[in-house]
């Protein structure tokens, strides 16, 4: 490696730290609840906030792809036509964050997700996917003012696929070669950006992500890839506006690297409604309604993908 | 771009300039590494974790109020135990060990709470392999060397969280510390087939369990 090279990576590493060491408080937050300037934001995990505050959020999921259209198979030399069927998606997730400094806070996750096919042609397609693994990183607060907040937030997981699929355990019987209905694969993901969040009145405020990573491939075959993630969100809190205990958000968030599939060809552009209910300062009860649309290889149009979310998070 | 690499270079040795009422501190540490390889496993077959040595010094720099530098050279030993199908047998059983061996250069960021008695870690682990040894669990076969077959080079990202308490001057530092590596350490650019145990797409993770002791320079509190 060239001398410039090297220099050029230490420079590098040297800014990343100056621009961590130069987050130091700033104003003090009133309560754990992440509020700016009297308005209160709605916390989703498709839009992270730039808070650094300690708490605990379960989330629950379920979501279903309608007549998601299958191209046609061939297994030894017949072809099967193309198939519609149903897809079922399931979430479950857990993740904690605790504030160490006024700056900076740590975070670990542990997510389960699974797709299965709900019909008998959408199963022999698509079989059954589990994706199991965890998260680990940290948010260091850059700046704040009394209207805005920016952090800096960087995350590493590592999550186990298992695939159960009959399509291709029958393509492998019929070739003769070892065959395996179960199929294990692991992937490591590493990713940092920056979160946003700014209050224009007590009513009305906006949230917004931006991050890079690079991860590998559910199959094997394939190089490691770059990936990015931009997401923004408008924040009506209306506590401000009728003094219900209310939040309501909407969204939108775009993915070139989706973790839950390995068959995306192109960008998964998701939009969200989000109703927050926040009757204390330290806990939320959140529902999610979102749709996404999913480019994939393998599926004659795109998939459309409708989903809810539910989670409880607690501040501490 | 002639000004701005000085300038940031200035701002980096300047944020590493201990203030003046804090001190460098030097040490050593050691533990175990309870480690395994991630990523496609051989057919019939799965990873298991290992349990190898971690022998190291630190050096850290503070650069703001509860804030160090630690730089930790050490020699550590990660590596996986190979579960393979033994017929007759319910349950895959460890038949091979795989040892890498690695002089590693954590550079962290440590942050102190509560008085400086607990503390948390993160940052980058630069690791140069030293050497990999495949050898049987059990019984008298030769190590096998595999250096060949793993890269000369590997990056982790290590979380980490431990305490710290005065025994006189020193310090005694405990830390139970996440290490997963972000580089395919594989050196086998093809699939070699079913019948190997060296898969073409591997990195490393665990834990490591780590004691050591500290003392600041110059003494003082």
């Amino acid at each position: 490696m060239s001398k410039k090279r090297v220099f050029g990576r230490l420079t590098a590493l040297g800014a990343f730290f100056v621009l961590l060491f130069a987050g130091g408080p700033a104003f003090a937050q009133e309560g754990p609840f992440p509020q700016l300037d009297g308005h209160r934001f709605s916390p989703t995990g498709t839009v992270p906030l730039p808070w650094v505050n300690s708490y605990i959020v379960s989330n629950l999921g379920m979501g279903t792809a309608y007549d998601a259209g299958f191209p046609p198979v061939i297994i030894n030399g017949d072809t099967i036509p193309g198939l519609q069927g149903d897809l079922l998606f399931a979430t479950l997730d857990l993740e904690y964050q605790q504030k160490i400094v006024d700056w900076f806070a740590f975070r670990v996750g542990y997510r389960v997700d699974a797709r299965l096919g709900t019909q008998l042609e959408s199963l022999l397609s698509k079989g059954v996917n589990t994706i199991t693994g965890f998260e680990v990183g940290w948010v260091a607060r850059l700046l704040e003012s009394r209207r805005d907040m920016l952090s800096l937030d960087v995350r590493v997981s590592n999550k186990n696929y298992t695939t159960v699929d009959i399509g291709r355990f029958v393509q492998d019987v019929v070739d003769g070669i070892d065959a395996s209905i179960v199929r294990k694969n692991n992937a490591v993901r590493f990713a940092g950006g920056l979160r946003y969040a700014r209050t224009f009145s007590n009513l009305f405020g906006i949230v917004a992500n931006g991050e890079l990573g690079v991860g590998e491939s559910i199959e094997r075959t394939e190089d490691d890839k770059a990936f990015y993630r931009l997401g923004a969100q408008a924040d009506f809190d209306l506590a401000a506006w009728r003094n219900i205990p209310l939040n309501v958000a909407l969204g939108l968030q775009t993915d070139s690297y989706p973790e839950a599939t390995s068959d995306v060809d192109g960008n998964v552009n998701t939009g969200y409604l989000r109703l927050s209910y926040i009757a204390r300062d330290d806990f939320t009860i959140g529902l999610e309604f979102s749709g996404s649309q999913v480019p994939t290889r393998d599926e004659l149009e795109d998939l459309n993908y409708g989903g809810v979310m539910f989670d409880l998070r607690y501040y501490f | 771009m002639r000004r701005v690499v000085p300038l940031l270079v200035g701002a980096l040795l300047l944020a590493l300039v201990p203030q003046a009422d804090a001190q460098v501190r030097i040490g050593a540490y050691g533990g175990i590494s309870n480690s395994g390889l991630t990523g496609d496993a051989p057919q019939n077959a799965e990873y298991r974790n290992r349990i190898g040595p971690v022998i190291g010094a630190l050096v850290e720099v503070p650069v703001a109020r509860n804030v160090l530098i630690s730089v930790q050279p050490a020699w550590v030993q990660r590596g996986t135990k190979i579960a393979v199908d033994v017929e007759g047998q319910d349950e895959r059983q460890d038949s091979l060990s795989l040892g890498l061996s690695y002089f590693s250069v954590p550079l962290l960021m440590k942050l102190e709470t509560a008085g400086g008695k607990v503390f948390v870690n993160s940052g980058f682990e630069p690791s140069f392999l030293l050497d990999a040894k495949l050898s049987p669990v059990e019984g008298d076969g030769e190590d096998e060397d595999v250096s060949d077959l793993v890269k000369d080079f590997d990056i982790a990202i290590n979380f980490g969280v431990g305490g710290q308490f005065p025994i006189g001057l020193p310090r005694l530092t405990i830390e139970a510390r996440y290490t997963q590596s972000l580089y395919n350490i594989s050196d086998v650019s093809v699939d070699i087939g079913a019948d190997e145990l060296i898969p073409t797409r591997f990195r490393s993770s665990g834990f490591e369990f780590l004691a050591g002791i500290w003392i600041p320079l110059g003494g003082g509190e």
